[in-house]
């Protein structure tokens, strides 16, 4: 799983972006490009994770020429940074007839002036198990895996002992024990057992413990200078560089598996890096070297320098003789800023992207620069494995992709790459499909069609007209309403006309014995109050008129206090009607189908067991007396201003007893409800809906209260919007509006 | 202590501005009416969260777990899927929050299938199963038509609908397929603008009661 950076969302392997939050998700920073769609694998599959095409298509196959039983799989150069001094270049064929035997890096290490300072050690960066290669881990088991028993005479002659103030203190102290003690003599006294070496040295190879146990206390130096960090630290803080330590064949006890240089050079800073001194100790090995320069090899035989070719068996002594100090082993020297180098830098060349191919060839002679990254020589007798080596493809080479250069693999499956083929290619296409291919791309070739002229944006409507709008319909509203204001009387006198509906709902209150209880569905909040209250003062005053006990339950939670307003002043206008005695407010009722069922359930009015007034129990009321249930109600007078709010109450509680129930509902909601009451028998007992509904129920009851004096209003707005209708149709009869088009 | 009656005469002012600053909306989008329509949703909200509190949670829930938390060990199960909404605020916490939302969307849609199956369908559907028997309304014909009416607008209209069946026929037959169709979506277009009609009157409504509101504070001042 790969989680997400910015919300912590857990992803599949694989995916690029957070399925959450879209965040980019972090790619992996190692892996295996795929050859076929370019997705980044782990390094440990074969397969892609995402097309399934084989990774690596070739497995390691043992070749018969293979000297040692150690399988390579792979090669990593070893990279460096290189400082050639000139005066090593100017040596031209000298150098490159010692290179041939000694690696260049190591041909470098010319002694430039005894009196330098030594170069400092660099920690590198610790080095994981895991995290080395596995070819690198198998050549280090296949070096380890050395018989004992075998021993060399002398040690070769790449390591000698150091004049002192040269070089690492370890290397000093090794140099003044040699140079005190005879070899022989040193070697003989060495006990047969390494003894445990203590905790912090436990980096220390075996063989340097038991050359150092063997050795004098330094004394010519004033003060003793400490072993470098990487020779006092864990193994696991060795190099990241790989190793390729000569096979000591002979020495006791397990072989130093790697060990870091003790020429490294400390990188002042990232990019920078220290020139590679020579200790002058190095000097008397060049000047030997010098003197035994051994005769040049034949044409066409391959040249390892004498520590890689180990010894012979004339230089084999007998079991049991004391072997020689195995010299430490050469490691390549790390490049100088690249200690905190990606984990991707880990990988072996040829496991990397390849890097698009270089405009122009560089130069061979070109000098590298200061600070400047340049690959490591190789050995001779490490050629064969190199894949930068650019001669014609052997057989079984890699000759492209990302394996190129690579030699003994398999070769790829090609039933495999047919079927992959096969399958992208697809059918071959018929006629009509290769007709209809040139077609498109005629169509493709030719040139995009002109775009035609932009069409003009249609006018908006003018700010004026807005306002034309509005003011007519504000002068229509206004002046019924002012003229009511001002005179108390209506201005034409209209009379509503009274629909079978509210004629029924006026029926069903008035069929409402005094002190019989009525349950009131209040769903008006301050949003639709305009034009709810006065239908609710007209059906609740008249219920308050036949002495009923009110009941009043809502769910909205606005709808309790507007509910108890108006209960209150109509309880004022009523004379002797007080809450508790004759009205009671139940409350907000909430959870619309669920809270409603729960109160046309056996609970009854447990679920509103206090009154929003005063938080006190129903039982406590005067009111409540006798009421527990729907069924204990004479009537359901349900105000709403959404139909779907009368339906739950029409489903949930009408359809669940035999209580009847009327609705007073706005007037959008009216055509949707009307069917409820048209049903036999009646779902809605009466209906009313808006203010001609209360208009027509106040002229039933013979009072003259908001719903008759908006009647007015409501007619003049009605017949300013028929005028701005008409006259807008006409406008666009007649082009008006057409202008934009 | 604020007088009541000055309570009542600040807020109905204050309302008086606040309307004033909505129908400022004619001038064109201002900051006036962006301030008194953000006032409107934040008092609404603010005034819902306290009635929910002081109306639901204190009395039926923390009130019963308070006193006999014993005996009232049932309201837990409310307040533990409460508590699960909650988890909404993380991302990762809020698959959580489902398990209430499922509990609550599984018995609401019930509730829901069953009042309608009840209160709706059959009811409505029965209704509609209508005679054109002149005898049925007392012999008065317009009953007849009436009901004629209904019935051909209902069948249309469910022809309308019927998308499974090709509307195009030849000969006589798919002369009165379409025509019912056509009839069909002409009660359909009578009904949507019965609806329209009724929700600006409902509109129309409204504004005149905030045009009277108006008119009353402003009638308030005259002496």
């Amino acid at each position: 799983m790969i989680y997400c950076p910015n919300c912590g969302t857990a992803n599949r392997d694989g995916s690029k972006f957070c399925n959450e939050c879209g965040a980019r998700l972090a790619a992996p920073s190692t892996g295996i490009a795929c050859p076929e769609c370019g997705t980044f694998n782990p390094v440990t599959r074969l397969f892609c994770q995402k097309c399934g095409a084989r990774l690596v298509t070739v497995a390691p196959e043992p070749e018969p020429e293979e000297p040692e039983g150690v399988p390579v799989t792979g090669f990593s150069l070893p990279s460096r940074l290189l400082e050639t001094p000139p005066e090593a270049e100017a040596e031209g064929p000298a150098a490159g007839e010692e290179g041939a035997l000694i690696p260049e890096w190591l041909t470098g290490l010319e002694p430039e002036a005894a009196g330098e300072e030594p170069v400092q050690e660099v920690p590198a960066a610790p080095l994981e198990e895991e995290h080395l290669p596995d070819w690198l881990r198998e050549l280090r088991s296949g070096l380890g895996a050395v018989p004992e028993g075998e021993s060399v005479e002398e040690a070769p002659p790449e390591v000698p002992a150091a004049p002192p103030g040269e070089g690492p203190g370890w290397l000093r102290e090794l140099r003044s024990g040699v140079g005190a003690v005879p070899e022989e003599e040193a070697v003989e006294e060495a006990p047969p057992e390494v003894p445990a070496a203590p905790s912090e040295e436990e980096g220390v190879p075996d063989w340097l413990r038991k050359l150092r146990a063997s050795l004098p206390p330094l004394e010519e130096e004033g003060e003793e200078v400490p072993p470098p960090a990487w020779l006092t630290e864990e193994g696991a803080a060795y190099p990241q560089v790989p190793v390729f330590a000569e096979p000591a064949v002979g020495a006791e006890g397990p072989l130093p598996e790697e060990a870091p240089s003790p020429l490294e050079a400390e990188a002042p800073g990232a990019a920078e890096a220290l020139p590679l001194e020579i200790p002058p100790w190095l000097e008397g090995l060049e000047e030997e070297a010098a003197e035994e320069v051994p005769p040049p090899p034949p044409p066409g035989e391959q040249v390892s320098p004498p520590w890689l070719v180990g010894p012979t068996p004339e230089e084999i002594r007998a079991p049991g003789e004391a072997a020689e100090a195995v010299p430490p082993p050469v490691e390549a020297p790390l490049e100088p800023g690249r200690a905190e180098a990606e984990e991707e830098e880990m990988l072996p060349e040829w496991l990397r992207v390849p890097p698009p191919p270089p405009a122009e060839a560089v130069p061979a002679a070109r000098v590298p620069e200061e600070g400047e990254a340049v690959p490591g020589e190789i050995p001779p007798w490490l050629a064969p494995f190199s894949p930068l080596a650019r001669g014609p493809a052997a057989e079984g080479e890699e000759g492209t992709g990302l394996l190129q250069g690579i030699s003994g693999l398999v070769p790829a499956v090609p039933e495999v790459l047919e079927v992959r083929e096969e399958k992208a290619k697809g059918p071959a296409p018929s006629p009509v499909g290769a007709s209809e291919a040139n077609l498109f791309r005629q169509v493709l070739a030719e040139p995009p069609p002109e775009e035609p002229p932009a069409r003009p944006k249609a006018k908006r409507f003018p700010l004026w007209g807005r306002w034309l709008v509005s003011l007519l319909l504000l002068a229509a509203v206004g002046i019924p309403t002012v003229w009511n204001g001002v005179t108390g009387r209506p201005l034409l006198n209209l009379r509503p006309a009274v629909p079978p509906a509210v004629q029924a709902l006026y029926a069903a209150v008035e069929q409402v014995q005094p002190g019989e209880a009525v349950l009131v569905g209040w769903d008006v909040d301050p949003a639709s109050a305009g034009e709810l209250l006065p239908l609710a003062e007209a059906i609740l005053g008249h219920l308050m008129q036949r002495g009923a006990r009110l009941f009043v339950v809502s769910q909205l939670p606005a709808g309790p206090p507007l509910a108890q307003e108006t209960l209150d002043g109509l309880a004022r206008t009523q004379g002797v009607y007080t809450y508790g005695a004759h009205y009671l407010n139940l409350g907000y009722l909430p959870g619309d189908e669920l809270g409603l069922r729960a109160l046309s359930g056996a609970g009854g009015l447990a679920a509103l067991d206090r009154d929003y007034v005063q938080g006190k129990a129903l039982a406590q009321w005067e009111a409540a007396a006798g009421v527990r249930g729907v069924d204990d109600f004479r009537l359901i007078v349900v105000l709403a201003s959404d139909a779907q709010q009368v339906r739950r109450w029409i489903e949930q509680v009408g359809a669940q007893h035999g209580v009847p129930l009327v609705a007073g509902v706005s007037a959008g909601a009216l055509p949707a409800l009307q069917p409820y009451h048209e049903t036999e028998p009646r779902q809605l007992a009466g209906l009313a809906g808006g203010t001609p509904g209360a208009a027509a129920y106040e002229s039933l009851r013979g009072v003259y209260l908001a719903g008759q004096s908006s009647m007015e209003a409501l007619a003049g707005g009605v017949l300013a919007l028929a005028f701005i209708v008409i006259v807008g149709n006409v406008a666009l009869l007649f082009g008006l509006g057409r202008q934009g088009e | 202590m604020v007088d009541l009656l000055h309570a009542d005469v600040l807020g109905g002012w204050v309302a008086f501005v606040l309307t004033l600053m909505v129908f400022s909306y004619l001038l064109g989008d201002n900051p006036l009416f962006r301030l008194a329509e953000h006032l409107f949703v934040g008092v609404a909200v603010g005034y819902a969260v306290v009635v929910v509190w002081r109306t639901v949670l204190v009395p039926r829930l923390w009130t019963p777990l308070a006193t006999d938390p014993v005996a009232n060990w049932p309201f837990l199960v409310p307040l533990l899927l409460g508590l699960l909404l909650l988890a909404r605020v993380r991302a990762r916490w809020s698959w959580w929050a489902n398990l209430p939302m499922g509990f609550l969307f599984g018995v609401g849609a019930a509730l829901s299938i069953g009042g309608a199956l009840l209160g709706t369908l059959y009811p409505q559907v029965r209704a509609s199963l209508i005679s054109l028997n002149p005898a049925s309304y007392g012999g008065q014909w317009g009953g007849v038509v009436d009901a004629a009416i209904l019935a051909v607008g209902t069948l249309g209209t469910l022809l309308y609908f019927y998308f499974t069946a090709a509307r195009e026929g030849r000969g006589v037959a798919g002369g009165i397929r379409r025509a019912w169709v056509a009839v069909g979506r002409w009660t359909l277009l009578v009904a949507f603008g019965a609806l329209f009609a009724g929700a600006t009157i409902s509109r129309l409504s409204l504004l005149i009661a905030r045009v009277q509101f108006l008119w009353n504070q402003i009638w308030s001042l005259i002496p």
